[in-house]
């Protein structure tokens, strides 16, 4: 169990794990010596404790990992000011999308207006095929390229953004004069 | 977590615990069961995510134990967790106070 413990600790994001893991391993084993000594009822609630709050822990932990949870107090002109750690606009996400929703949707707009004028001249021209206007294919293709562009933005923003945080994270924990401390 | 949110009971309990007496992860562990009747028990997830607010709030602070050969590390209360702990204790003594007079109130004809 002690394996599979420490196993469950690899959840948890790297600068927590270094200074706590070992800890945690040893808090776990007494704690488990002590309740092999109950029954199954009670090594089970003990068990099922354990590895809930792990799991819960170290979701908690990713997310304050992320500065989703957690601002920061700094100082900012000689007032304190909160704020969280991540300085990338994390609303650019959704403006991304919002704006993605927006021009798919003219879009389609635009679309809808050329099928309905495409069947008027059809109608007006019986003996004629449908078919497409020209610029239907460059609509398709500019919605084609404009879809890319948002995912390949979205991915390097992902791994700038993730980048940006493990650099800055693994900084924030280094400690230059552990003994200085003391 | 900013001083003028109301803590939690684990916190509290971890707090109370180490009130007295620099202690270890598991010591911790055991007080709070204790102190709670074994009403609160921690998991050691739950414990090192509490202590590691705590230690990033500054109101603990986290040093190496006597006993070296194990790893161990003692957690001490700050003067600022002591003044935390204390706020707190007050605010829970005045909300105790209303409440047994509102109790009190209602039990009157």
């Amino acid at each position: 169990m002690t394996v599979f413990y420490r196993c469950l600790l690899n959840l948890y994001p790297p600068a927590h794990r270094y200074k706590f893991a070992d800890e945690m391993v040893d808090v776990f084993v007494e704690a488990e010596a002590e309740a092999k000594c109950t029954n199954l009822l009670g090594r089970t609630a003990f068990y099922f404790r354990e590895f809930t709050g792990v799991l819960s822990g170290a979701l908690r932990e990713q997310f304050c990992a992320i500065d989703v949870c957690e601002p920061q107090e700094t100082k900012f002109g000689g007032t304190m000011i909160r704020q969280t750690r991540c300085r990338f606009p994390r609303s650019s996400t959704a403006m991304m999308t919002v704006v993605l929703i927006i021009v798919l949707g003219m879009i389609a707009k635009i679309q809808g207006v050329s099928h309905f004028y495409g069947r008027v001249i059809t109608s007006e021209l019986p003996h004629q095929p449908f078919q497409w206007p020209s610029y239907y294919g460059l609509i398709s293709g500019i919605a084609v390229v404009f879809l890319l562009a948002w995912a390949v933005g979205l991915a390097v923003w992902a791994i700038a953004y993730a980048m940006r945080r493990s650099a800055a994270q693994q900084l924030g924990d280094f400690e230059a004069w552990p003994q200085a401390r003391q | 977590m900013t001083e003028s949110t109301a803590i939690t009971e684990p916190v509290l309990l971890i707090l109370l615990s180490l009130a007295e007496q620099p202690r270890h992860g598991y010591s911790i562990l055991k007080d709070v069961e204790e102190m709670s009747e074994r009403r609160v028990r921690l998991s050691t997830g739950t414990l090192y995510g509490a202590l590691r607010r705590l230690l990033d709030d500054g109101w603990i602070t986290r040093h190496s134990a006597d006993d070296k050969s194990r790893g161990r590390q003692d957690y001490r209360l700050t003067a600022r967790g002591r003044k935390v702990l204390q706020q707190e204790i007050s605010r829970l003594k005045q909300l105790t106070h209303l409440a047994g007079l509102r109790v009190a109130a209602e039990e009157q004809p």
